[in-house]
This record gives structure tokens, C-alpha cells and sequence, in this order.
């Protein structure tokens, strides 16, 4: 995944799945994916564990408190509130990198190196991937979901 | 008097059920669980440097070996056949710079086969380990930092092929790129020069004025902590020194492109241009003895 983008412009996908996830299904149900989403993010980039945990999670709780505020149901409104969704998980995200690589971890300079992007462009550059991705795994999340919910149905009716 | 002590009396009992109905309001399930995940993992943050969870992470790179190096072999070539359609259009001017760079190599090659004869005898003086003395592993690039910040790549090689961590890592003829950091059983995490974390000992080979070389948040590398007295010039190649570790003497690094003074004024600093680009590396040799 890293090869096919420019440096600056490498998607966080796991962030805008779990994002998305938040939306559709709310923070109960995505809390243990998150916590599961940020711990492997921490293995791949060789950050201590932890860090991206609390970034995802946080993420998550944030996402849901907006959502159940400002979700509308209408399709159109819905696609236009996960764009602010994204872009907003986005820049809390990098900022969470940045205060927890400035109060937790001095030794660690290539994270506050990362984390600090948040004061430059390559925020915007983040944001755009992110945004790219977004409309990639929308549907096929949406699907996934509807998929497994209309499987759980179809158990509780045999059960019954 | 009396009437102040049953007022407060009165009003401690507010206060408690007061507090105790903010609390049902305020800490929600959701709430509790966010603040204990974040507190719990503050603590894990804390812990690491123990290495606890090392572990965890040499399983997930064992497991993750094989569809790591598909993957990013698929996603290499795909890239490059992107950048070959991009380039189309400058393949003309391109070649035909090439054709004049090569008629001048061939004129340099003659005078070069003297020079391969002086540098096989320096060698022998300075006691140079020969690069075909080397016990090499070669190994495909399989992954690197997905932050970008060229601190890091991954190789397919690891502790069962006798990779362990500290062993130099080059490409071509000599030209080191880093080191090994973490080793697994099937790859190893290679830190970079141009990571925050390296430091190698090196010297210029003009003048040999010897230094730590550095990298810079994956933005270049720096020769640093020359001595004032010593003597640096633009162009000058810095090799490795051999002092200390286990990276031997004479490993190309780069060549320096500016000079300048460190910011406490007690050394000098050089800031030097790779040889290569890492991003683009493919193939790399551990340096195994």
C-alpha cells in the first residue's frame, strides 16, 4: 500500500474504516474493532502499543458523539456528514499522534517527525488520501454490514 | 450557631446526591469504557520500553511474512509500470543524453582500469576488508515506514537465514544504507541512515577528519561532531571508519554538499548526499561477517 502513494499522501484506511464503522453501528460495537484496528497499526509501524489504541478509540468516541447528533437520515446528507466525519477524524487523529509523541514518548523523534504534519500541509495531503479511501471502502463497508446484519436476522429466525 | 450546624448537616446530604446523580448522567458506559481503554493504554505506552509486547510483534511479522513480500512486490511493479506511463514523454531527451554519458564513460573506463590497480594496492596498505571477502545475504526489500519518513525497511531475511541485529546493510559494490535493528525469524526491521536513531562512525576520505554520521528524520544524513581543527570540503567522500560496532572501514556512505557549524559552535557539521535513493531499493546484502 505504502508504493502507491507519494510521501505525505499515504492514506490512514484503517482510520476511516473504523470511522466509518462508528456511523453505521455506533461506538459499542466498534470499540473492540478499534481497539484491535490501532493495535495492529502499532505492530506495523513499530510504535509502542498503545499509542494508536488510544487514537482509534478516541476517534471512535468522538465520530459516534457527532454522529448521533448530526446523522440525518436522507442518503444524500448522510455521504456529506462522513466527508466531515473523515476530515475531522483526521486532523484529531494527527493531533492526538502529536500530543502523545510531545508528553509520552521525547526519545521518539521519528513519531513527533510524523505527528508534526499536523502544522504543515501535509495535513491537507492526509486528508485528501483520506478522502480518496473514503469513497473506496464506503460501499463495500456498507455492504459488509448490511451483509452480516441480514445474516444475524436470518440466524435468530432459524433459532426461533 | 445550632441553626449553621443543621444547615450544613442538611446540605451535605444535597451535595452527595447531587454528585452521585452527575455521575450517573455524566459517566455513561460508553464514557467509562473510553476513559479506561485510554488510561490502560497510557500504561502500556509506559511499559513497552520493557519490551513486553515484543512477543506479540515478532507473531505478527512471522505471520504477516508471506503476503507482505506479495504484496509489496505486487505493488512495486505496479508503481513502476505508473512512473514508466508517467516518464513517456521524456524517454526521447532522456536517451539521448544517455548515448552522450556513455560515450564519455567509455573514455573514463580506460583510465579507470589504471586506477582499479593503485586502489587494489591502497587496499592492502589501509587494511580494507576486500568486498569479495564479504559473507553477504541477499535479501529483497519487502516492506518500509508507512509513514514515509525513510527511517525504515523490511527485509525477507531473518534470524533462521543467520541475519542478527547490528549487522551492517549495503547495496552494490559497497555503499551502506543502514543496519539491522530487529530481527525475526523470516525478515528484519533494517534501520536507515537517514533514520533519527542511526549513528555510524565515519571519516572523509580526502582529509580524514572523522565523525558521527546521523540521519535526519528521514530527510538526510549529517556527518557530525568534527572537530573544529579538522578539514572538510564540498565534494568529499565519507566512508565508514570501522571505529566501534560492527560496521567495518570503508563503506561508502555519500558525499558532502554543504558545510556547516553545530549550534553550540564546538563542532562542525556536514550535511551529506546519499548515494541512492531508499525508497526505490529492491535488493539489499546483510554483511554477515
Amino acid at each position: 500500500m505504502v508504493n502507491f502513494f507519494p510521501a505525505l499522501m499515504v492514506p490512514d484506511v484503517l482510520l476511516v474504516v473504523v470511522a466509518l464503522w462508528t456511523a453505521r453501528i455506533g461506538f459499542e460495537k466498534t470499540w473492540p474493532r478499534a481497539i484491535l484496528a490501532g493495535l495492529m497499526l502499532d505492530l506495523i509501524f513499530f510504535w509502542p502499543p498503545g499509542v494508536n489504541i488510544i487514537s482509534l478509540v478516541v476517534v471512535s468516541y468522538l465520530v459516534s458523539f457527532l454522529a448521533k447528533r448530526f446523522l440525518i437520515s436522507q442518503k444524500g446528507w448522510k455521504f456529506i456528514f462522513l466527508v466531515i466525519l473523515t476530515v475531522i477524524s483526521t486532523i484529531i487523529l494527527h493531533l492526538i499522534y502529536y500530543l502523545v509523541s510531545t508528553t509520552l514518548l521525547l526519545s521518539e523523534n521519528y513519531m513527533k517527525m510524523g505527528a508534526e504534519s499536523i502544522f504543515s500541509i501535509g495535513i491537507i495531503y492526509k486528508i485528501m488520501a483520506n478522502l480518496v479511501i473514503l469513497f473506496v471502502v464506503y460501499w463495500p463497508v456498507k455492504k459488509v454490514e448490511d451483509f452480516l446484519s441480514m445474516f444475524n436476522q436470518s440466524v435468530i429466525s432459524t433459532k426461533r | 450557631m445550632e441553626i449553621g450546624y443543621w444547615i450544613l448537616f442538611v446540605s451535605r446530604f444535597l451535595v452527595i446526591g447531587y454528585l452521585k446523580q452527575m455521575s450517573r448522567n455524566y459517566f455513561t458506559p460508553k464514557l467509562t469504557k473510553l476513559i479506561a481503554t485510554v488510561l490502560v493504554c497510557v500504561l502500556l505506552v509506559f511499559l513497552n520500553p520493557k519490551g513486553i509486547f515484543n512477543p506479540a510483534r515478532t507473531l505478527f511479522w512471522t505471520a504477516s511474512y508471506p503476503f507482505q513480500k506479495t504484496f509489496y512486490i505486487i505493488s512495486q511493479k505496479t508503481r513502476n509500470t505508473f512512473e514508466f506511463l508517467g516518464s513517456i514523454s521524456d524517454l526521447k531527451a532522456e536517451n539521448e543524453n544517455l548515448i552522450k554519458e556513455n560515450n564519455n564513460l567509455v573514455g573514463e573506463l580506460v583510465g579507470l582500469k589504471d586506477v582499479k590497480k593503485t586502489n587494489e594496492n591502497l587496499e592492502e596498505q589501509l587494511k580494507l576488508i576486500p568486498k569479495n571477502k564479504y559473507d553477504l545475504e541477499a535479501s529483497y526489500v519487502i516492506g518500509q515506514d508507512p509513514q514515509k519518513l525513510g527511517s525504515w525497511i523490511m527485509i525477507d531475511k531473518g534470524s533462521a537465514n543467520g541475519i542478527a541485529p547490528d549487522m551492517p546493510v549495503i547495496v552494490g559494490e559497497g555503499i551502506l544504507v543502514g543496519k539491522t535493528s530487529e530481527v525475526y525469524p523470516y525478515s528484519s526491521k533494517v534501520e536507515l541512515l537517514t533514520s533519527a536513531s542511526s549513528s555510524v562512525n565515519a571519516l572523509d576520505i580526502e582529509t580524514g577528519a572523522k565523525g558521527l554520521v546521523r540521519g535526519e528524520y528521514g530527510l538526510g544524513i549529517v556527518l557530525d561532531m568534527v572537530e573544529q581543527s579538522e578539514v572538510l570540503n564540498v565534494g568529499d567522500m565519507v566512508i565508514t571508519s570501522g571505529l566501534g560496532g560492527n560496521v567495518g572501514r570503508g563503506l561508502y556512505i555519500g558525499a558532502i554538499t554543504q558545510i556547516k557549524t553545530s549550534d553550540d559552535r564546538l563542532f562542525q557539521e556536514a550535511v551529506i548526499s546519499p548515494r541512492i535513493k531508499y525508497s526505490k531499493l529492491d535488493v539489499v546484502f546483510v554483511i554477515k561477517k
